[in-house]
């Protein structure tokens, strides 16, 4: 059955399973045409679906803009603002952050003075919000690390040892999360 | 162990982007979002999460959601719900909209066995037991529901 080709999409053949997959595209010119239709739907399904994911408040339930009822005028009032910041961009008064899907990247070396920590990590959007343990430079106190950042911009922060994160005290750019705590944030220029 | 906030930078805008396949709505994937997390945090804090208990979890909150929908008559929508239909569609990144469009004619199963798929986090098995259907059900359901929509996007060209 052709279910095969969303099974092979979703990673869900074992290895006889793909051998058989692969011979029917060699052989099935209709089965052949489905599974690229389908995997080329499957890169514009799969692609970002807002231009930004908003920002939530995971600290209190209640507060004004949380109402639902008054939502709607907030967001009349926010759409004005967003087509009057667009009207100005169409004019070339403001410039634009540029967007953080580019796929070039550069290296950035990541310093931070904690003498007195075990270890030091980075977690950041560039690392998946993984944690990435940092090196530390002899004796000196200081921990770096090297990594390869994409143009745009990200936000980062050091985990000293496991849980207590700080953010960079060398970037002054700082931004609040959802849970209040600040993030650095650095603009990779292109 | 992954805290409650990594596991909330990892997976929030792949929920986001699941929510938005699944409603259309931008406000109305906000809410449940932040509900959903909500709950994690509530009652799984101190739990190891997972993405199948996140996605159960807000699927159940948009179950609530929309039971609550339901219940408003047509009356009830003020003026300044189609602005914001206008400025939702605006939210959505152009070359999406008609992605939307398509995923909002499919059946509602479909739409939603989709929708877990393409969080790209869950096996079959995990979204068989997400929707509490059968292993394979979920493997003709998902490719019935690619073929449509393929169908759909087609008819744009």
């Amino acid at each position: 059955m052709n279910d095969s080709i969303s099974l092979y999409i979703d990673d869900e053949l074992n290895l006889d399973e793909k051998i058989d997959f692969v011979k029917r595209v060699h052989h099935e010119e209709p089965f052949y045409s489905v599974a690229v239709d389908l995997l080329e739907q499957e890169k514009l399904l799969c692609a970002d679906v807002v231009e930004a994911v908003p920002k939530i408040s995971l600290k209190e339930k209640s507060g004004i803009f949380n109402l639902r009822f008054l939502r709607p005028y907030f967001r009349v009032a926010e759409f004005g603002v967003v087509a009057v910041l667009l009207l100005l961009f169409i004019a070339g008064r403001i410039p634009v952050n540029r967007p953080e899907t580019s796929v070039e990247s550069v290296s950035k070396r990541f310093v931070v003075y904690m003498p007195e920590a075990q270890n030091v990590q980075i977690a950041g959007s560039f690392t998946n919000w993984n944690s990435v343990p940092m090196k530390m430079v002899g004796p000196s106190g200081y921990w770096e690390i090297e990594l390869d950042v994409a143009r745009g911009e990200h936000k980062y922060v050091f985990i000293v040892g496991g849980d207590k994160k700080i953010a960079d005290p060398t970037i002054l750019l700082r931004e609040r999360d959802d849970f209040g705590s600040e993030n650095s944030v650095l603009v990779v220029e292109a | 162990m992954e805290n409650f906030q990594d596991f909330y930078k990892k997976q929030k805008n792949r929920l986001f982007s699941y929510l938005m396949r699944m409603t259309g709505d931008y406000y109305l994937s906000m809410d449940i979002m932040q509900e959903s997390f909500l709950r994690c945090l509530e009652k799984y804090r101190d739990k190891t999460l997972n993405s199948s208990l996140l996605y159960t979890i807000a699927r159940n909150v948009f179950i609530d959601f929309t039971r609550r929908e339901k219940r408003k008559t047509a009356l009830e929508q003020d003026t300044a719900d189609q602005d914001a239909d206008i400025e939702n569609e605006y939210r959505v990144k152009q070359e999406y909209r008609r992605v939307i469009n398509a995923m909002k004619r499919l059946d509602t199963d479909e739409r939603e066995l989709l929708a877990l798929v393409l969080t790209e986090e869950l096996k079959y098995t995990e979204i068989a037991s997400i929707v509490g259907i059968n292993e394979g059900n979920v493997k003709i359901r998902v490719h019935r529901a690619r073929l449509k929509l393929r169908e759909f996007l087609s008819e744009g060209d």
